[in-house]
């Protein structure tokens, strides 16, 4: 009976993984459901070995928290952006893994990395303003003058508060 | 950034507070896009509103205008050129008016959960000019009395007694009458400033004392605009009469009553009452120059026959408040002198029990201020301030 499942990321590098493992991620799990017992790796063309190495040390981490969440708890999580100490330090990285990190998960379906992935990003546009979020995430500003200084004026209100 | 799909791009967003959003708006195209839609901001207004009547003539009345508009635009362009919004609009006549499922506010175009959260864009210029259409604040009307205390000022952080409407810390539930008079056979209507709403409690005063007491929050009291204000004042049975300083109005004393006293009456509190009104009260509450403008604007008010105090005494509230003349009293005990002249009861007694809270509130605040808690003071302040903003 094989435990072990082998995975490849996009740049053909193999991990051989703990099957319970992998099931954090539905789409895996589905996978293995669908084809049955097989040695063949599972080729992950959209996941790149860095990525999938940070994503399998995450499922490592967390292979003992309950498996399927209650999706009843997602209202009130919504506003609660707070991140356990652990993701926390493990999340630290630069902003380009971190976005390839968020489109990994969302790929291999495991939301509560999703999740995490997704409040830290809101944690960085938290509270700043519309410059320094346009700094920090290098984004080009579209508007003409015109049109910025009108989508400004409509949403004043967040600068009173 | 530009990676994320849509989808993603949309869950992250739904994580983040009104303010960041409004925020994330002015950086680029696309996240307005997304930092704008209705499906992140129902949510946000359900949560915000919810248990907030609104009533359906507002609605009814500000899409029949909107229709129109969007009618002479499509003639204008003819018919074949039919605009993307016009469906929407369309859907929208056809849905129940319930806040549940609508927007209330308008963009120039479309109903808009944003819109419906910040408040009416045009409202900056609506409070310069005193009285205007209806806007938001204006629709929010103040529930019935057995309603819950606190879906009134939802946005306050602080916590409320329901019963006397003040923050739990400053409570003057034991100084308030036990049991509403309720055959003085006086209705009192109060029309109150939206803005004014921020009051320390002394509206509530009146509604424990009195049997007949509804409060309409607003500053255009035209016809159908509130249903349950047009009904009461053109009851035939109750007349009403206006309390209101203006230049007609007449001093109150028995001489000027309108209806002469049923015989044999008398103001002991009962459980149940037994008969209807005999007349109406309206007082408008705000500060003088917010009710100046109402009774200005409102050319329904000034048809009314007005009556004012003849010589009241010097009101308890000139330790707090600086009344513009020595004669002019709060709220509160103007009304109370009014109805205990029109309501042929006991009158000390019932201005003895709307004193009574009404010093406590008085001594309450005067020892804020002795005390000089800064703090304290800047924090009532500030949450007052901001919390009219809010509305």
């Amino acid at each position: 009976m094989t435990t072990k499942v082998t995975l490849t990321s996009s740049d053909n590098e193999n991990f051989s993984v703990n099957k319970e493992i992998t099931k954090r991620s539905i789409l895996i799990k589905n996978m293995l459901e669908d084809v049955g017992k097989s040695d063949t790796p599972i080729p992950l063309p959209n996941v790149n070995s860095k990525v999938l190495r940070k994503v399998i040390e995450w499922c490592e981490y967390h292979c003992m928290d309950p498996l399927a969440p209650t999706n009843e708890n997602t209202e009130n999580q919504k506003q609660n952006t707070d991140i356990e100490d652990w993701d926390q330090k493990f999340i630290e990285v630069d902003q380009e893994t971190l976005f390839k990190i968020i489109l990994a998960t969302n790929y291999l379906n495991i939301k509560p990395l999703l999740d995490i992935g997704c409040k830290t990003i809101t944690n960085m546009i938290k509270g700043k303003s519309p410059e320094e979020i346009y700094k920090t995430f290098n984004i080009v500003n579209n508007f003409t003058p015109k049109e910025e200084a009108q989508i400004r004026k409509e949403n004043k209100w967040a600068e009173d508060q | 950034m530009d990676a994320l799909s849509d989808t993603l791009l949309h869950y992250i967003l739904s994580f983040l507070d009104p303010a960041s959003l409004c925020r994330s708006c002015c950086v680029s195209r696309r996240l307005r896009y997304f930092a704008d839609s209705d499906r992140l901001w129902k949510p946000l207004c359900l949560d915000r509103f919810s248990g907030r009547h609104i009533p359906t003539n507002v609605m009814a009345d500000e899409i029949e205008r909107r229709t129109r508009n969007l009618q002479r635009i499509r003639e204008r362009r003819g018919a074949g050129k039919a605009r993307p919004e016009w469906s929407k609009m369309v859907r929208f006549q056809k849905q129940s008016f319930d806040v549940e499922t609508t927007p209330f506010a308008f963009t120039n175009t479309y109903w808009s959960w944003k819109r419906t959260y910040l408040g009416d864009l045009k409202l900056d210029r609506l409070q310069r000019s005193g009285v205007g259409k209806g806007n938001r604040i204006d629709v929010v009307i103040a529930p019935k009395a057995d309603d819950d205390a606190n879906s009134l000022y939802p946005q306050s952080r602080r916590e409320y007694c329901k019963d006397c409407w003040r923050p739990n810390k400053q409570c003057i539930c034991d100084s308030l009458s036990p049991e509403p008079y309720c055959n003085c056979n006086v209705r009192l209507v109060v029309l109150q400033d939206p803005k004014c709403q921020v009051n320390i409690g002394t509206l509530r005063i009146l509604k424990r004392v009195l049997k007949y007491c509804d409060i309409f929050v607003g500053k255009d009291f035209s016809r159908e605009r509130f249903p349950d204000l047009d009904r009461i004042l053109d009851s035939p049975t109750s007349p009403a009469l206006l309390l209101y300083p203006s230049a007609s109005a007449l001093p109150l004393t028995s001489t000027t009553l309108p209806i002469p006293p049923p015989h044999g009456a008398t103001t002991t509190a009962c459980a149940h009452p037994t008969e209807a009104p005999h007349t109406t009260l309206v007082a408008i509450d705000g500060s003088w120059s917010q009710a100046k403008l109402i009774h200005r604007y409102n050319a329904r008010l000034q048809e009314l026959p007005a009556v004012m105090l003849a010589a009241p005494e010097p009101s308890v509230y000139h330790a707090l408040k600086r009344e513009p003349r020595r004669t002019c009293v709060s709220t509160a005990e103007a009304v109370g002198r009014a109805v205990g002249m029109l309501g042929w009861g006991d009158e000390e007694a019932l201005m003895e029990d709307i004193l009574r809270p009404l010093r406590r509130i008085v001594e309450m605040q005067k020892e804020y201020q002795v005390q000089g808690l800064a703090l304290e003071a800047s924090e009532v302040g500030r949450s007052g301030r901001s919390r009219r903003r809010a509305l």
